[in-house]
């Protein structure tokens, strides 16, 4: 007899059979509603299990539960390769990588904080005069068109619309802009003007203009007239009209209609505003003259000429190549002739007239075309007569016409993003809004300005904010959501950021930490939200607030399941899967699970042992002193405060210091931008500073960063450090290959010939289908291999070139024993853990750690001695376990041994205080960052007080 | 004037009266327009009666078979007559009067307008304001017009002195001189209804009888053409400099060479296209009042290939 008893609630995650990469059939219950860490090696199967796993079913099933309708619009998934998951809640992912590059996003409206401000500002705004900015009254339509029908019968009131000169542009663009929007008549000073006439205003000067939208003769029923005129109006002016009565109006009869309607100045009324006005995405908000962007672009002569030693003939001036067959080369030519300077001479060298002639053209002066004598056309141009206003001048105005057109042409694009740099908008100052929206205040305070106040100083206005009796429902309930949010992330440590900061300047874990407070803020209970090393990026002392974050959630009722190395994340979890015992093929099953003290008994258990203090990354017995000093004096991009670095060379250096503190502005922007700009590519623009000393000892600087290292499957390991190419050669000589004559380039699966024709060397083909998802299946000719039946007939050691991709990186060390170029770079990756690596792993499923480590690679196999090299890691130990970091430390040190310098950004103290040198910034983020806090040896930073980095070394270097 | 006219022009007037006056009743309609003349000149062919119907704003009943059209069309009866509306919003009615930049199309757009009837007296004001020629409409369509001289008379030149073919060469000759016609009217400040050469052989009846009664009257021959399109150009190039100011003043403003589609950007709105400017451009050019030269062009948005297109310059000291 069933039991009426309801079933209890499900406490697990099943995972039953799951074989997603090097996952062994391996089983797993996940507790649900608990903070949950996966762990283990590099490479062991983590990422595997949470993500493509776990997540990814959650996420088919999820999709798979849509109508056939739905399912048009949302790309398909595949099925994970695993036996069945239960007990699955609705699945949200939570990785590190970087929001779009879209200059149109910032924090204030990834957090949606934005929306919520801007529906204030309509509830609560008070409106300002733009001429006397008095506070002036928003009305709907409607109120004013009672308002008019209130005066007497036949009484006459003229509507205008304020306009307002557009940055760039002159008096009469503002006049055809009136006419473009279907008005006759103006008021230009108070006079009227007839805009069908000729009439035109001089550059010079400021104009008071006002377009005459309408005039109404008041009458009964005229109401809806007078609301569809004034909503026509709305679009010209900004929302702002001004009423006028013509003189013979009863004295009474103006003093009613005039009474607290409109500015006593100048008449103007807003019309009521509109959430839609405050934002800088919809042109009735955007600021005219930067469609909302909040910056500008010009011409940076650095960037224009990029080269000053080449000549105008070699192409000095980017964009105006000297070519005798087109325009560039006649006005080249010409101004050559005309102003008697050779186009052989280094740009460089040029007279300081000639360059600003070049620059800034020759306004009053006409040049008559002179055709080079070795053009092969354009001969029917010579003698003809032509104005010339300089090549800057001329980009620029292409600039503007371009940007109004509103359309984008790729190589417009990139030539531009070359040659110009940013500004903010002269118009809105950087606030995006129409300046109209800019007076708009709430308290006193504008929206841009609340944008750009950081999130500290912003609660505490919004503490303040007082709404009138009748709004203060709406308003309170638009406070509450604003204000939860911001609280949200300044828990999570990011009270440094402003709501206008730009999306793409955020860094990975920053944007994490946003999107995870978006989920927190949400209060959705029953989710499972699976998140990839939130501790990278931050700082131990912001890593307790990500903890109590992932703490939040799970209390609210979410299972987080985190993939992680981190020890105090670790520590705080509730449950611990650690997957391993090895990476790679060494991987793949479940080593320990439980809470982090059972895993800390666990014998098995590497994490374990780490934890319980079994295992350690050892101190060094001796630290290097800084043979020579690099010193950047007056540092100032972003939040750093005109600061003096010093960093030593020789020597293994972190650069440490709270989330936000300003080390990427220093390390990145400034320091390797200017070392670019001196060794390499004097294009690339440092960040502000004064000077640089020291340089010169440096040959050359190396950024290994976590970018991909190619997006293509057709990019791997082995074509980044360059051993496929002598994998190649080496089945070239193989017998039975020069018999059939097969070159090196018979073996590449990117060419045709040996390649398997069928998928084209992918070794799979997808097909694309309606409804559900895209196939992708193996290649039925070549079986996944790749390359055709004759190629892999070719053996060299008894292997295919297809088995030798399939080879892990470490299993290729001890096949290509002897062959040393090989040999050595497979070596290095096989020290720097990547051995779980196959030889031909696609390039796109590298995580951005170990990428950055193919990439350390890379240059660890190309290392020189006798040449001094600054190599600058970011967080190079982003998805390393413990027993990693020691290989990893074991490579950075090997550079150092060499005769180079190596700075690391870096957070794990386990790096920080192996390090010969510390630089800490801080002490907190944003504006309360961007100094020196301390700087010298381990031991010494920890002596200081002032410094978190320092506080949270003394007890690992107590141990000494 | 026979009686059948006579009749005519009656009842049509009749009807229109009729239908005026229960017009009147309904609130929602503001005004009556009607669009072209009833006189004893026009009513001979006439089927109907064409009206503007203004409606009040926000009343507006859309048909099926409306489409996507923003304009509104209704067929209505009256004595048996068919009054051919247009129902216009009273918010786009005053765009319509009022929008300064309304060129070639509202020329004929408010000719020989007349309103009939209004219950809203800012609406009768405007309609009496657009009934005068704003000026800068004026200097446009004479660009237009002499645009389209410069071409015909181009083209017929070629008919005439390449091909040498006479039957071509006289009606393309005719075609210039109605556009020739056109452009004198238009300079005068004057709207035709009909056809503008009947207007200007009144205006310079010595021109229009070498460039068009000449060519009506005789057999088409070589000289009676050629002295035509002398008579054509010699217009032309007494006038092509006032005509095209429009164009010349941009340029000199400008001080470099302007490309075509940069110029006809600055022209948008004003139903000055891109051929009409090529057309002036190209023949103040080959006249000497302007350099022809050429500008970089990308075709499409993922175009990295330049083509060239044509640019103009101006010495603004000329």
């Amino acid at each position: 007899m069933p039991s009426s008893e309801p079933a209890p609630p499900r406490t697990t995650i099943e995972v039953r059979g799951a074989r997603e990469n090097n996952l062994r059939n391996l089983s797993v219950d996940i507790p649900r509603d608990k903070f949950v860490v996966i762990t283990g090696v590099s490479g062991s199967g983590k990422s595997s299990l949470a993500f493509e796993t776990v997540y990814a079913e959650g996420q088919r099933r999820l999709l798979a539960s849509m109508s056939s309708y739905a399912k048009r619009f949302v790309s398909q998934l595949k099925k994970p390769d695993v036996d069945f998951v239960n007990g699955l809640s609705p699945v949200v992912s939570i990785d590190q990588k970087t929001v779009g590059r879209n200059p149109r996003s910032t924090v204030g409206t990834m957090t949606d904080s934005q929306d919520y401000l801007r529906m204030l500002f309509a509830s609560l705004g008070q409106a300002h005069c733009p001429w006397c900015e008095e506070p002036i009254p928003a009305l709907a339509p409607h109120r004013i068109a009672e308002h008019m029908l209130a005066l007497p019968a036949g009484v006459e009131v003229e509507v205008r619309v304020p306009v307002w000169k557009v940055w760039g542009e002159d008096w009469n663009w503002l006049l055809d802009r009136i006419r473009h929007h279907g008005y006759r008549k103006a008021r230009v000073d108070g006079k009227l003007v007839d805009l069908g006439s000729e009439f035109r205003l001089g550059d010079e000067g400021v104009h008071h203009i006002e377009a005459v939208a309408d005039s109404f003769v008041v009458e009964s029923g005229i109401e809806r007239e007078i609301v569809a005129s004034l909503n026509d109006a709305r679009e010209l002016g900004d929302g702002l009209l001004s009423f006028h009565l013509p003189a013979g109006v009863a004295v009474e009869s103006r003093m009613h209609f005039e009474q607290g309607f409109g500015c006593s100045a100048h008449r103007i009324v807003s019309l009521d505003l509109h959430h839609g006005e405050f934002t800088f995405n919809d042109p009735a908000g955007a600021c005219v003259t930067c469609g909302g962007l909040g910056t500008g672009k010009r011409v940076h002569k650095q960037l224009l000429v990029p080269d000053p030693a080449r000549s105008l003939r070699d192409g000095a001036i980017v964009s105006k190549e000297y070519n005798p067959g087109n325009w560039n080369g006649r006005i080249l030519y010409t101004l050559s002739r005309k102003y008697g300077f050779s186009l052989d001479t280094p740009f460089g060298e040029l007279p300081e007239d000639i360059v600003t002639m070049l620059f800034y053209g020759v306004p009053d002066e006409l040049l008559v075309i002179e055709v080079p004598p070795e053009a092969k056309m354009g001969q029917h141009y010579e003698g003809r007569e032509m104005g010339f206003q300089g090549f800057v001048n001329d980009i620029e105005r292409h600039y503007h016409w371009y940007r109004k057109q509103g359309d984008s042409n790729s190589w417009t694009e990139d030539l531009l993003d070359r040659i110009m740099v940013e500004y903010d908008c002269p118009d809105c100052k950087g606030g995006r809004l129409k300046r109209s929206r800019e007076l708009v205040t709430v308290q006193g305070q504008s929206l841009p300005a609340l944008c750009r106040m950081h999130f500290g100083k912003l609660l505490v206005f919004l503490a303040q904010v007082e709404a009138p009796p009748e709004k203060k429902e709406v308003a309170s309930v638009l406070l509450r959501e604003v204000v939860g949010r911001l609280e949200l992330l300044s828990d999570i440590g990011l009270d440094y950021l402003s709501l206008d900061r730009r999306a793409g300047t955020l860094s990975g874990g920053e944007s994490q930490r946003i999107r995870l407070s978006t989920q927190i803020g949400s209060g959705l209970m029953g989710m499972l939200y699976v998140l990839d090393e939130p501790s990278i990026g931050l700082h131990p002392k912001d890593n307790a607030r990500m903890i109590a974050t992932i703490r939040k959630l799970v209390d609210i009722g979410n299972t987080v399941l985190v993939v992680e190395h981190d020890e105090d994340t670790i520590r705080a979890a509730d449950y611990c899967i650690e997957i391993g015992p090895g990476p790679g093929v060494h991987g793949g099953e479940v080593v320990a699970t439980g809470s982090p003290e059972s895993l800390m008994e666990n014998e098995v258990s590497l994490t374990g042992a780490y934890l319980a203090g079994r295992s350690a990354i050892a101190l060094p017995k001796i630290r290097r002193t800084p043979k020579r000093w690099m010193r950047v004096f007056g540092c100032r991009h972003n939040n750093l405060k005109n600061v003096d670095i010093s960093v030593p060379l020789g020597v293994f250096t972190c650069l440490t210091g709270a989330s936000g503190s300003g080390k990427s502005s220093f390390l990145h922007e400034t320091l390797y931008k200017r070392l670019i700009a001196e060794l390499e590519d004097s294009r690339v623009l440092p960040g502000e500073h004064d000077r640089i000393e020291g340089h010169e000892a440096i040959a050359g600087v190396i950024h290994i960063d976590q970018s991909p290292i190619g997006r293509s499957s057709r990019s791997n390991p082995a074509t980044y450090i360059g051993i496929y190419d002598l994998i190649r050669k080496l089945f070239a000589t193989v017998d039975k290959a020069i018999k059939r004559g097969y070159t090196a380039s018979r073996f590449s699966f990117n060419v045709k010939g040996g390649r398997c024709e069928p998928c084209a060397g992918e070794g799979s083909i997808t097909t694309k289908l309606s409804f559900m998802p895209d196939v992708e299946v193996q290649c039925p000719t070549c079986k996944g291999a790749r390359f055709n039946a004759h190629t892999l007939e070719i053996l060299w050691n008894g292997k295919s070139i297809a088995d030798v991709l399939d080879l892990s990186i470490e299993a290729g060390v001890a096949f290509f024993e002897g062959q040393k170029p090989i040999s050595r770079k497979l070596e290095v990756l096989n020290e720097l853990g990547l051995g779980y690596l196959k030889i031909g792993h696609p390039a796109p499923i590298l995580s951005g750690g170990e990428a950055q480590r193919v990439k350390l690679a890379g240059e660890l196999g190309k290392v020189k001695r006798g040449q001094h090299l600054l190599y600058i890691l970011d967080e190079p130990t982003t998805g390393l376990h413990f027993a990693d970091i020691d290989r990893l430390l074991a490579s950075l040190n090997g550079l150092v041994e060499a005769g180079h310098s190596v700075v690391v950004i870096e957070h794990n103290l386990d790096v920080i205080k192996t390090a010969d040198w510390i630089i800490d910034m801080g002490p907190e983020g944003g504006h309360k960052g961007g100094e020196v806090l301390a700087a010298g040896r381990p031991e010494d930073v920890a002596a200081i007080e002032a410094s978190y980095t320092g506080r949270f070394l003394r007890p690992l270097l107590s141990h000494r | 004037m026979d009686t059948d006219t006579t009749s005519k022009l009656r009842r049509y007037q009749e009807a229109l009266t009729a239908f005026i006056e229960r017009t009147k009743e309904d609130r929602w309609i503001l005004a009556v327009v009607q669009v072209g003349s009833l006189n004893e000149e026009t009513i001979w062919h006439k089927d109907g009666i064409g009206l503007w119907i203004v409606e009040a704003d926000g009343v507006t009943q859309r048909r099926r078979s409306d489409g996507e059209e923003h304009r509104i069309w209704r067929t209505l009866v009256e004595h048996d007559i068919n009054m051919w509306a247009e129902l216009i919003p009273r918010s786009r009615f005053k765009k319509m009067v009022e929008g300064a930049a309304r060129t070639a199309f509202s020329y004929n757009f408010f000719a020989r307008r007349f309103l009939l009837y209004s219950s809203d007296e800012s609406l009768s004001r405007w309609f009496e304001e657009a009934n005068s020629v704003a000026e800068r409409d004026r200097k446009n369509e004479v660009v237009i017009m002499t645009g389209w001289v410069a071409h015909e008379l181009r083209h017929t030149r070629r008919l005439l002195e390449i091909k040498k073919d006479l039957d071509r060469a006289w009606q393309g000759a005719l075609g210039a001189a109605h556009a020739l016609a056109a452009a004198h009217v238009v300079m005068h400040g004057e709207i035709c209804e009909t056809y503008p050469v009947h207007r200007a052989l009144e205006l310079a009846p010595a021109l229009f009888a070498e460039v068009y009664t000449a060519l009506l009257m005789g057999k088409p021959s070589q000289e009676t053409l050629a002295t035509a399109l002398q008579a054509s150009e010699a217009w032309l190039e007494r006038h092509a400099e006032a005509n095209l100011e429009p164009v010349l003043s941009y340029l000199r403003r400008q001080r470099r060479a302007v490309p075509l589609s940069e110029l006809a950007d600055h022209f948008a709105y004003s139903q000055l296209y891109p051929w009409y400017l090529e057309g002036a451009c190209e023949w103040l050019a080959r006249a000497g009042r302007l350099e022809k030269l050429a500008a970089d062009i990308l075709l499409t948005k993922k175009s990295r290939v330049h083509l060239e297109e044509p640019s103009y310059f101006i010495d603004a000291v000329l």
